[in-house]
């Protein structure tokens, strides 16, 4: 009994150890976390891994990964995203032939209006299937294209 | 008897809040940049209503009164504070689909349990957010959630958490509840809503509380309405903040939205278990008069707890059942420890970590929304 009560009081001051630790070592903790674990956020939501670089001198497009990912295996729908910057040196369109899947076959040709914000799109193969969204962003603009696996 | 919540001498108050206006003062004025009377004036106040909240507690035995209006007023704070900085920063509470794929998402503690599953089978946080940024960045986040639900388990839900202030505020409004039985069968609601939304979020690899179902989407940030599908989320984002955090609070006294469908606080509910702190009745001394179980703000104490001598898994460590009971027979107490003795020993124990998240999150949130309505004040408006 009296160990269960050391053992109580001694944790009870443990809480006050961790909360001011949780501030004190927030920096340290959280690049910890991140370390350790290996996490990255979705790619669902960045885009995923950049796996190409068109250079165009003044500006670049920088071709992702196909997304395909599921909770476990793949999915049938997924997008690619195009980003193009830097934002300054953007030319008014932006055409680009695409081959996602780096098979060596174009799958898609897209062409980016900067001004508008819009993007005409062809598919060349039949996993291409159409303009997810095009967006605004803060060092640079982005095309998204849903695709087929 | 010596119960918890007696009133204690002067000057022993003052010794026990000394040490957290050292705290206090380490974590909200060490640092900070006050060179304007705009930012001056607001952490001063803040640290002031800081120790003075927490040294009532300690001085007058009273732990829900002081933790409600503190808790209140962090909530309404928070949101001029996070509206202000959205409005800043975007020019807009619109969350649009460029915000998410620039990571500008500040993560709400909300979404924790949705991020388990996918990021241990897929190594992924389906959070559009960024792992360290300057605000509520998604590492940081998981490391405070970390921290205090290992030091104080469910208390999140009556401590730190900025949405439940605002359920609190509304049934604080009510005098007389117009509804006073709700069945139990209720508090199986969050659980469910629980399961659904880590299994559709694990399924869809994306937040599907944030959204479809979360209420304070309504004060904070909601997706840009630019279709159909927005529009229909929007729709029910204000219903269930009208319905769940409004109008059944004031018409039950109760948190609703807290205690009969928050995911977050039932997911908290489990730290329960593995915190060492709880509240306990003394069988011994309780009257059955039923206070305790009537104004339980979370349904947290039934008819089979009340026997049992303890309060439900679900229970937020806020005071009230504490604070109500004719006889002083509820107190905080250390798991292992013996029963009915020293009940103020375990309640400073208990008070120091709980008011230490508290005082530095919700000084944080108080700050943070003062130093807009001063630069109001100043300079006529509240952004940059």
């Amino acid at each position: 009994m009296r160990l269960r009560t050391f053992f109580g009081y001694s944790a009870a001051t443990v809480m006050l150890i961790i909360a001011l630790s949780t501030f004190l070592g927030m920096k340290f903790f959280s690049h910890k976390l991140i370390d350790v674990t290996g996490l990255k956020i979705s790619p669902w939501f960045t885009g995923g891994e950049i796996v190409r670089t068109i250079d165009h001198g003044s500006y670049q497009t920088l071709q992702h990964r196909a997304v395909f990912d599921a909770l476990i295996g793949q999915r049938s729908e997924g997008f690619v995203q195009l980003d193009f910057s830097p934002l300054n040196s953007l030319p008014e369109t932006i055409s680009e032939d695409i081959d996602f899947d780096l098979d060596g076959n174009m799958d898609f040709h897209v062409e980016y209006n900067v001004p508008t914000n819009t993007a005409k799109f062809t598919a060349l193969t039949p996993r291409a299937v159409s303009v997810a969204g095009c967006y605004v962003l803060k060092e640079r603009r982005a095309v998204r294209i849903n695709l087929r696996n | 008897m010596t119960t918890c919540n007696q009133k204690i001498g002067l000057s022993r108050a003052i010794l026990i809040a000394l040490p957290m206006a050292l705290i206090t003062a380490l974590f909200l004025l060490y640092g900070k940049q006050l060179s304007t009377p705009a930012k001056i004036l607001p952490a001063l106040i803040t640290y002031c209503v800081v120790n003075a909240t927490f040294f009532s507690m300690i001085y007058t035995g009273q732990t829900h009164k002081y933790r409600s209006r503190y808790f209140i007023l962090v909530s309404l704070l928070f949101i001029i504070s996070f509206i202000a900085n959205l409005i800043e920063i975007r020019g807009t509470m619109e969350l649009s689909p460029a915000n998410m794929l620039d990571g500008e998402t500040p993560l709400c503690p909300l979404v924790i349990p949705m991020l388990i599953i996918p990021a241990a089978l897929t190594n992924t946080i389906i959070f559009p957010g960024s792992f360290f940024a300057a605000h509520a960045g998604i590492a940081s986040g998981i490391v405070l959630w970390l921290g205090f639900s290992l030091a104080v388990g469910r208390g999140w839900c009556s401590w730190i958490c900025f949405f439940g202030g605002m359920d609190e505020g509304f049934s604080r409004l009510c005098r007389l509840p117009k509804i006073t039985v709700i069945d139990k069968k209720w508090t199986y609601l969050p659980w469910a809503v629980l399961l659904g939304i880590v299994l559709t979020s694990a399924a869809t690899l994306a937040p599907t509380y944030c959204a479809w179902l979360c209420p304070f989407k309504t004060v904070t940030e909601f997706p840009a309405i630019q279709s159909v599908k927005t529009a229909l989320q929007a729709l029910i984002f204000v219903s269930l903040f009208i319905v769940l955090v409004v109008t059944l609070p004031l018409l039950t006294g109760r948190r609703i939205q807290c205690g009969l469908f928050c995911p977050f606080g039932a997911f908290q509910s489990l730290f329960n278990k593995l915190n060492v702190f709880e509240v306990r009745i003394n069988r011994a001394e309780c009257l059955n008069c039923q206070l305790c179980l009537k104004s339980c703000p979370t349904f947290s104490i039934d008819e089979q707890s009340l026997q049992a001598g303890k309060t439900s898994l679900s229970c937020t460590k806020c005071g009230k059942c504490i604070d109500t009971c004719p006889k002083g027979a509820i107190a905080f107490h250390i798991k292992g420890t013996p029963l009915n003795v020293n009940l103020q020993t375990a309640r400073i124990l208990f008070l120091y970590p709980a008011f230490t998240f508290a005082a530095v999150i919700g000084g944080g949130c108080i700050y943070g929304g003062l130093e807009r309505i001063f630069r109001l004040l100043f300079t006529g408006s509240m952004i940059h």
